[in-house]
């Protein structure tokens, strides 16, 4: 009798492998996001309940016991992950502080540092040094890495990103002509030169740190300055004149402009913003202990297989 | 000389594997099947050669693109057919086995000279388990390979002339099962220090990106292979069955999931 209601159980085991196998496959085809829908957590709920009723009757055989423990607690640690923890996504400006929406914490970014690998723009690593404010006080400075972040009062703050933030100035140089040296001016986005001595106001209105165009739309292709690109209002006396794009890399680029003249962007003076990820998963301790138990329990079947 | 000297080495060794076995099968003669798993020995040391050389000139295991992952790919499919041949001796799995070795390592040398390129790691990737996490995972794939050979030797034994010649159905059906146990252990660990790793890099342990999902469905086809075994009716064909379709989950895994989505594994180009 207790042996046909495992079978029974293990041939809705197998039904139950179809479906989650199935369901799987469709969420990575589609791009409506049903691994959190109320019915795919039905179906890894009613997995669950199979393994509890499965494996609790089988409970002799130490092995699968272990196995089907692990996921258990597997799931179980997700569970409580997904109630009681929070994910936030944070990018600071060196010397800027940003609080949590879900803790009463904040953290100030001191120093944000990026190492390249010997002649090239690859990033070998990149660090924060944080400090975290709790009640308006600083209670722990510390520096975190890729693959090194920093725990305080079970929330985990990790080093994910980084980027160009805002551009504290460009400098682009105005000739008449080829050959003369002209004029330079450093503006920051937004400001407007007062009257040059060519007779001209020019106002910076945007940068993008990687230039890219798709149709008529501008747009920024990375967060590094592989191709930086101001855009500039150029006026005289009487008002606008043109608006153009000026490129770091392509100095003659639009050149012969209906002014005459010759812009350059020479120079750009910017602040790099870190990307964090903010983190608290009451549920990690358990699911780890399930990555332990799994797959002593695999091996202990290997084993057993292999001398039975 | 370089790393894909050796390679070429062994691409050829294992053409002659698979050449050799496969006469061994038509002819009945012990002699050519002895040259040819001679053969498949000596392109694996060459392998490996290549593979230490590889190592010492971009001072990392190689792991970390395409190019380095196929070729490593291919090795750990013929170490663990090593490994099963040198315990139950099969006649036909050979065949298969040093055909998929050939296929992978020459698939790697056809590759583009772009994707042959040493890489600088970017920092997600410099941590102890990219190593762990990705040879756990590829030794996974082989023995998935294997039991994929196995399972293909299996129907052909129905469908073919030369199909008595080939090994007894129950012993082939035991053996993939036993393969496959010993491939899902290795993935399990692979899925799991995976995990463990994406939680020191991004704080995450599971995000439902493309390789992750695919990496499941794949685990759990090869979950509902070792369940379905306790049923009996489903035991023989259906087993092998499986064990084809767990293995196209395992390359879509691999390969497909690079190609045709994107996510967090895109810098495994």
């Amino acid at each position: 009798m207790r042996g046909r209601i495992i079978v029974n159980q293990i041939k809705i085991a197998i039904g139950l492998f179809i479906i989650l196998i199935l369901a799987s496959i469709a969420g990575t085809i589609t791009t409506v996001d049903i691994y959190h829908s109320w019915w795919f957590i039905t179906i890894l709920a009613l997995i669950g309940v199979n393994i509890v009723l499965c494996s609790f009757s089988r409970k002799k055989r130490a092995d699968y016991f272990l196995i089907h423990i692990g996921i258990l607690v597997i799931l179980l640690g997700a569970m409580i992950g997904s109630l009681a923890g929070f994910k936030e996504y944070l990018e600071v400006d060196e010397g800027q502080t940003v609080f949590l929406s879900q803790a009463k914490l904040g953290v100030r970014l001191e120093k944000f540092e990026i190492d390249y690998y010997p002649n090239s723009q690859t990033p070998r690593q990149y660090r924060s040094t944080l400090t975290i404010m709790e009640k308006g006080r600083s209670v722990l400075t510390k520096t975190i890495e890729v693959n090194h972040p920093l725990s305080y009062k079970g929330i985990r703050f990790y080093q994910s990103s980084y980027g160009h933030g805002k551009i504290k100035a460009a400098t682009i140089n105005i000739s008449k002509a080829m050959n003369s040296s002209g004029e330079n001016i450093t503006l920051c986005v937004g400001e407007e030169t007062t009257s040059l001595g060519l007779g001209l106001r020019i106002k910076l209105i945007q940068f993008l740190p990687d230039f890219a165009m798709i149709g008529t739309m501008t747009y920024s292709r990375s967060n590094e300055l592989t191709n930086p690109a101001a855009k500039l209002m150029v006026y005289d006396k009487n008002g606008l004149i043109s608006t153009r794009w000026v490129f770091g890399r392509f100095p003659d680029f639009h050149f012969q402009s209906s002014e005459g003249l010759r812009f350059r962007l020479i120079g750009i003076e910017s602040s790099y913003y870190s990307g964090l990820q903010a983190v608290k998963d009451p549920g990690v301790p358990l699911v780890f202990l399930g990555f332990c138990l799994l797959p002593l329990g695999l091996i202990k079947s290997l084993w057993r297989r292999r001398n039975g | 000389m370089d790393s894909s000297f050796y390679w070429t080495v062994s691409l050829i060794a294992y053409l002659w594997g698979t050449l050799g076995h496969s006469g061994c099968l038509c002819f009945r003669k012990q002699g050519l099947g002895k040259l040819a798993f001679m053969g498949i020995i000596a392109g694996f040391c060459s392998h490996m050669v290549g593979l230490l050389l590889r190592t010492i000139a971009s001072g990392h295991l190689p792991l970390t693109n395409l190019y380095e992952s196929m070729a490593f790919f291919s090795w750990t499919i013929v170490l663990v057919y090593l490994i099963v041949d040198g315990r139950y001796k099969l006649k036909g799995l050979g065949i298969f086995a040093s055909l998929l070795s050939s296929l992978t390592i020459g698939y790697a040398l056809l590759l583009p000279s772009g994707y042959k390129e040493i890489n600088l790691l970017m920092p997600a990737l410099q941590s102890v388990w990219l190593e762990v996490h990705v040879i756990t995972c590829f030794l996974g794939y082989a023995a998935f390979a294997i039991a994929f050979a196995g399972g293909i030797t299996y129907l052909l034994k129905d469908l073919t002339w030369f199909g008595q010649r080939l090994p007894d159905e129950k012993l082939l059906d035991k053996l993939a099962y036993r393969i496959i146990a010993f491939g899902f252990f290795f993935l399990t660990l692979g899925i799991i220090t995976g995990a463990i790793w994406a939680n020191y890099a991004w704080g995450t342990y599971w995000d439902w990106d493309p390789k992750e999902v695919w990496a499941l469905v794949t685990w759990l086809i090869y979950g509902l292979y070792l369940h379905s075994r306790l049923v009996s009716n489903w035991r023989g064909k259906r087993s092998a069955w499986l064990s084809i379709i767990g293995f196209i989950a395992t390359i879509f895994t691999y390969l497909g999931v690079n190609l045709l989505m994107s996510g967090l594994h895109s810098y495994a180009k």
